[in-house]
């Protein structure tokens, strides 16, 4: 039995009057590693964006976890990566383990300090992505490939369930790229994370997701390029999708 | 010695001490205004203070009061104008026009100025009463109270607003709050110091920190450092130097930071 996780139903979202999204119907399962794609201006961050309640839709209806976006308060559940060159200004002075320990905050409560529980956290997760070395160090003197380590790693500090990476390969090198999906399979399979990679690069993310989404505005159900058609077991997901026109 | 003769005149320790709390509770806030890029709020809230304090003056109710609710209004129409695709630079501009135009338009009406109102906002520190220094210090309190309960969710937001918000940290909310903030310290500190020490306490201590901090915590730190050695040697030095106390100060914060400067080109 599915548990559905993120389910949009008759989505519509447009800037100022310009369509960005039409009818986007879609649901995401427990365990799921979707590649949302599509070309740049498909709508792929803005879709992301109606997820996290930071843009609100002109129609449609969207459920987290079986819960109305309005009445969802369990944010912590949702690790989000967002697209690192919009992300921070690199001259910012933090360290690394600071900017991790942001992932922990809401759900320490507003006005509370961390405790202990949370600094051991940080620490693991720091150690996860193998950043522990580099704790200390500001996060604008860190590489790219660690950068999007340590955006990743506060996301997960919060012990999420869901993790939305946005454009996560951006900058980063071909060898780190390839640790990086290593990773994000890792996550997916052995940690039981639902994963939602966006990336306009159909032809590298369908070689590691389980899932395709292709987003041009609406909910293409016909696939988004070569590379995809050929995933049959697929087919199946893309049956659930439900598309008016 | 030196610190004895400083400490004879009533009047000097109560600039030192209206000086330490005002350097306390601009720098701290200026930390989080100058790396979300609103450095030039100090001047621009001071601008609409003075529309405010004219609107007061014009209508006969209090200019304290009319000065305080312009000010916070102010502060967060800059925040609302952020919010509307104009720049943080943009928006403090926007507001600060806007102040002295309506200062200017409700003074010519009242047909010439008021002394009180210059007094008002050019604020000497030489000449701090001693009530002045229970409301400036006051005002520190609330500031470290405030910093220090939401530092977590002041650091995230500065950081990054928008992963702060995905979080589900209440940005409106923390917005709002560094705004008031911002509004009541400057009108407050303003009164007691002059704006050219608010402005130089809520920019120059941070770009100092800045200069020699690698993590945030330190960046607060040396800003705090950085602005309470401004009041001390910058007092120090206009006591024994007879030069005007304000632009002392302020340019023993500038003196700091070109030593940060060398100090991090060395480094």
């Amino acid at each position: 039995m599915p548990q559905p996780v993120v389910e949009f139903k008759d989505v519509a979202f447009s800037y100022n009057g310009t369509p960005a999204l039409e009818r986007v119907t879609a649901t995401i399962n427990r365990g799921d590693y979707v590649g949302l794609i599509g070309p740049n201006g498909a709508g792929k961050t803005t879709l992301v964006k109606i997820l996290l309640g930071l843009l609100t839709p002109n129609n449609g209806s969207i459920k987290l976890f079986g819960q109305p976006l309005a009445q969802f308060q369990n944010w912590h559940k949702i690790g989000y990566v967002p697209q690192k060159a919009t992300a921070f200004d690199p001259q910012f002075p933090a360290t690394v383990r600071e900017v991790v320990a942001m992932g922990r905050f809401a759900l320490a409560g507003v006005g509370r300090h961390l405790g202990s529980a949370d600094r051991e956290r940080i620490r693991q997760t720091l150690r996860m992505v193998g950043l522990e070395e580099l704790e200390d160090r500001p996060i604008g003197e860190l590489s790219g490939g660690q950068q999007q380590k340590a955006f990743i790693a506060r996301a997960l500090v919060s012990d999420p369930e869901l993790l939305i990476l946005d454009e996560p390969t951006t900058g980063v090198d071909a060898k780190s790229q390839h640790e990086f999906y290593h990773f994000l399979h890792g996550l997916n399979s052995e940690h039981h994370l639902t994963l939602i990679l966006i990336s306009h690069d159909t032809d590298t993310v369908s070689g590691h997701v389980s899932k395709l989404l292709c987003l041009n505005r609406s909910v293409m159900d016909k696939g988004c390029s070569i590379g995809f058609i050929d995933k049959d077991d697929h087919a199946g997901h893309f049956k659930r999708v439900r598309h008016r026109h | 010695m030196v610190v004895a003769d400083f400490f004879q005149y009533a009047f000097m320790q109560r600039a030192l001490i209206a000086g330490l709390f005002v350097a306390l509770s601009c720098s701290l806030i200026g930390v989080f205004l100058v790396l979300r890029r609103l450095a030039l709020i100090g001047d621009g809230l001071a601008h609409i203070a003075f529309g405010g304090l004219a609107l007061g003056m014009f209508t006969g109710l209090p200019p304290l009061l009319t000065a305080l609710v312009t000010t916070i209004a102010g502060a967060l129409g800059i925040q609302w104008l952020k919010q509307r695709k104009v720049s943080a630079d943009a928006a403090i501009a926007v507001v600060f026009s806007f102040g002295l135009a309506l200062g200017v338009v409700l003074v010519s009406l009242a047909r010439g100025f008021n002394v009180d109102l210059f007094s008002f906002l050019f604020g000497s520190i030489l000449a701090v009463s001693t009530a002045d220094v229970y409301v400036v210090a006051a005002l520190g309190l609330v500031v470290v109270v405030a910093v220090a309960v939401f530092y977590k969710e002041l650091l995230y937001i500065t950081f990054d607003e928008e992963a702060a918000k995905a979080s589900g940290l209440p940005i409106a909310f923390l917005n709002t709050a560094l705004m008031v903030l911002t509004a009541l310290t400057v009108i407050v500190a303003m009164r007691v110091v002059g704006v050219l020490l608010v402005s130089s306490f809520i920019v120059l201590p941070t770009v100092t920190a800045r200069q020699l901090a690698r993590s945030f915590r330190s960046t607060i730190l040396f800003a705090v450092i950085a602005a309470l050695l401004s009041v001390v040697f910058g007092l120090t030095a206009s006591y024994y130097l007879d030069i005007a106390a304000g632009g002392a100060i302020v340019l023993v914060a500038g003196f700091l930071f070109l030593l940060a400067s060398v100090v991090r080109a060395l480094r």
